[in-house]
Order: C-alpha cells, then structure tokens, then sequence
C-alpha cells in the first residue's frame, strides 16, 4: 500500500469528488437562501 | 439523505474490498489497485456521456427544458470523472509502462473525450444568450457521441500501448473472480455517487429557475417602491 502514484491516484479521486460534491452543496445552499430572502420580501411587502 | 447514505456506505465498502478483499496483482503489485478507480470512472464517464447525448437528441427534437438540464447536469458530473480516469490513467501508466503518457487510439480518444465535455461546458457558461447555448451545446453533445463507442472499440480494433480489455474482451481475457467482483462493486458505488451527484445538479437547475421565475414576479412591486 506503499507505492506514492497508488496514494496519488486516491487521494487526488477523493479531493477531486469532495470538492465537487462540495461545490454542488455550496451552490443550492446559496440559491435557497437567495429564493428564501425573495420570498420573506415579497411577502413583507 | 437515504441516496447519500447508501452512496457512502457503497464506497466505503468499495475501499475495504480494493485494500483487503482484492488479492494483490502478480506483476504490478500493489500499484494495480487503481485499476478499481481508473476503469469505473471511464465507463461512468461513457455512461454520462450518453446522457448528454440522449439529452441532446430529446431536446432537439421536442424543445424539452427537462431533457436539457439532464444532458446539462450529466455533462458536468461526466467531466469530473473524466477527469479522475484522465489522470489516474497516467498514475498507473508511469509504474507500469516507465512512461506518463502516450497517443496510442485508447489515450487519445479519451483526451478527446474529456476535451468533448470541456467544450459542453464553455458552451453553457461563455454563450450568454441561453437558448443559443442550450443549442450549439446540444450539438456538441450529439456529434461528440461518436467518440465513445469508436473509444470503447479502440483496445479492440487497434493494437495499442494500453492494456486490451479484461472485460468482454473475448477468449484470453478475464480477471480473477475476487478482482472481478471488487471492480463490479466499485463500479456500482461510481454510479451510485454519478446518480446522486446528477440528482442534486437537477435540483440546482430547478432552483435557479425557481429564483428567476420570483424575482420576474417580484420586479412589478420593486417597480411600485421606486415609484414610491
């Protein structure tokens, strides 16, 4: 389990996916929160 | 949330069958271990890439804005695991060949592959007008098809650097039945995560419709305030 392109192989698949799993999440957490301050306005007014 | 946590145990289990179920490779030894990764995340690669292409063909012919956030949310989950074989590949290759890279018909297709999906994506962010976009994308998506099955042929037609196929490769080929396994096990967990991953980009494009379609329908009150 030693070999460095073994370890780079993974590690870059795992940092590769946990960002864009990341992204993704960021990105609809922003939008409802967008949509959910839109809809607190409107309905204030 | 059940999606995700079946996705993650599949994985984890993945990983305890790559590093402790999957006997360690006579020749290469251990460093054959990214084959689980490297071939999984080509094939979903393919798979997404079909997607896109069935996406397109709908869209084309039926205008369907489901079918074009499919092809579109496909596109971008197809490009990070071509992304992970394109550089996995060259991980395995340099233990394995003694070099990174070479363009032999398998390698290239998949550059071309990863190139397809690179263009899909300049396409839908830097054309500004969106229907325009969702159009020459959908082309892109369509004509780009022809590189998977040529792609998937490659290592069958031509005699090139990478290795020929160890699945459906016919009389000669095959994998040890624990290999075999552990790599069917890890393809599933990659589809797994590609369905979740396309799930959530489909609720993205849902929501971005949604705040639009509020703030067209807020705009007339804004309108009323600054009058105000």
């Amino acid at each position: 389990m030693g070999s460095p392109y073994l370890i780079s192989a993974y590690a870059f698949t795992a940092l590769l996916f946990g960002l864009y799993a990341w992204s993704i999440a960021r990105r609809k957490a922003r939008l409802l929160r967008e949509l959910e301050d839109l809809r607190k306005k409107v309905s204030g007014q | 949330m059940i999606h995700l946590g079946v996705t993650i145990l599949w994985l984890l289990i993945a990983v305890w069958m790559i590093f402790f179920y999957a006997p360690r490779e006579a020749t290469m030894g251990e460093v054959q271990r990214i084959f689980y990764i490297h071939v999984p995340a080509g094939w979903t690669a393919f798979l997404a890439y079909f997607i896109v292409f069935v996406g397109s063909v709908i869209f084309l012919a039926k205008r369907s804005q489901a079918a074009d956030d499919l092809a579109h949310a496909a596109a971008e989950v197809g490009f990070v695991f071509c992304t992970s074989m394109i550089v996995t590949g060259p991980l395995w290759a340099k233990p394995a060949w003694g070099i990174w890279w070479t363009w032999d018909a398998r390698l290239t297709m998949s550059f071309l592959l990863w190139l397809l999906y690179v263009s899909y994506l300049m396409l839908r962010s830097y054309v500004f007008n969106p229907g325009r976009s969702a159009l020459l994308a959908a082309v892109v998506g369509i004509i780009g098809f022809v590189d998977v099955p040529v792609n998937y042929m490659a290592i069958r037609w031509w005699r090139t650097q990478h290795p020929q196929p160890v699945i459906g490769g016919g009389e000669g080929s095959g994998l040890e039945p624990a290999m075999r396994l552990t790599l069917y096990f890890c393809a599933g967990a990659f589809w797994c995560l590609f369905a979740y991953l396309v799930r959530e980009r489909l609720a993205i494009a849902r929501l971005r419709r949604e705040l639009s379609a509020a703030r067209r329908a807020s705009a007339p009150q804004d309108q009323k305030e600054d009058r105000g």
